[in-house]
């Protein structure tokens, strides 16, 4: 696989989407159904994309505590609530995950 | 009367998003290191901030190479994540028509989540008055800076970083702040659980498939619920 061209083409179609009402200046209306349904691209993408990674290990799925990212990951979701702040959230669910490392292996 | 003139709005934009910075700088480090893991080489890990400039797209790009996923998925799922810009768009569209083309289209390209949020209410507020531009474009040049800077220190330093230190774990971390405090309805909050129950049970499905259907079915799901409270 071409990275380059791969990097190219993501960069090309997100470009024209950025631009594509921005540059064609009010001409053109967004359908509401299709507005409507761009409201939950982001949470229903970034969940799909990172779901997995908490609670799927080695290929199984891992609901128990002894999966240290899942329980990182839940520490991390409540402090990501609570406080909205991205470098609070990161560093609570880094330190949970080194402490539980620490600890149990 | 305040006198507001292209410098006064361009410094007020960076004020408005210096806050933001702090959590900004690592997720352009993670975006760098990620790349940097994934087997990209310098060059094009440096490139993929200015050819792309999108972190959520970045790191699933990252991810989906080192998974082997098949190009057309990838590309099809990180333009996906990137279509929000198509609403960020939409609505900065009317505020910024005044503007020269080429200039339109230089402020397009930087258009970021950060700098979008911090401009938009401002934008929106001041419609009137025919320098706010100026204000999105401190933002937006705040943004894409600090951006370029993380990146670079990612992908230099990245290397550096032990391997047990499991820095790749910041990279879901990262995506977690973002979506949690985004989910502020009940359907955005069935959208993400539909699609995270999906792309986990589809998780044998080849790279990036299953992700790419729990989305859609998060979508559909998260319409259909709205739909069905109004």
């Amino acid at each position: 696989m071409n990275i380059w061209l791969l990097m190219c083409a993501i960069g090309v179609l997100t470009f024209s989407i950025r631009a594509s009402l921005i540059v064609s200046a009010g001409r053109y209306r967004i359908p509401p159904g299709f507005e409507r349904a761009l409201r939950y691209v982001p949470s229903a993408v970034l969940t799909a994309l990172i779901l997995p990674q908490f609670v799927v290990a080695d290929g199984e799925l891992a609901l128990m505590p002894q999966n240290f990212r899942l329980m990182a990951g839940i520490v991390a979701a409540i402090v990501a609530g609570l406080t909205r702040n991205m470098l609070a959230t990161i560093a609570a669910g880094m330190c949970a995950l080194w402490l539980l490392q620490y600890l149990f292996s | 009367m305040k006198v507001t003139t292209p410098k006064t709005e361009f410094i007020s934009g960076i004020r408005a998003l210096s806050p933001l910075l702090l959590g900004v700088f690592p997720f352009a480090f993670v975006c760098g290191v990620e790349a940097i893991n994934a087997g990209l080489s310098v060059a094009q890990s440096l490139a993929m901030n200015v050819i792309i400039f999108a972190g959520a797209s970045q790191l699933i790009t990252a991810q989906m190479i080192s998974e082997g996923a098949y190009p057309a998925m990838i590309v099809l799922t990180a333009v996906g994540v990137n279509l929000r810009f198509m609403m960020y768009s939409a609505s900065l569209s009317p505020l910024l028509a005044h503007l020269p083309l080429r200039h339109r289209a230089a402020y397009a390209y930087m258009l970021s989540d950060q700098a979008y949020a911090v401009s938009i209410f401002e934008l929106e507020e001041h419609r009137r008055e025919p320098l706010k531009h100026f204000f999105f474009l401190g933002a937006a040049i705040a943004l894409y800076s600090s951006w370029q800077i993380g990146a670079w220190l990612g992908t230099f330093i990245g290397r550096a970083v032990p391997e047990n230190w499991s820095l790749e774990f910041a990279v879901p971390l990262t995506f977690l702040a973002v979506v949690i405090p985004a989910i502020k309805t009940r359907p955005m909050l069935v959208s993400a659980c539909v699609a995270g129950v999906v792309a986990v049970v589809l998780r044998d499905l080849p790279p990036g498939t299953g992700l790419v259907i729990g989305a859609i079915c998060g979508i559909g799901a998260g319409t259909y619920a709205e739909v069905r409270i109004s």
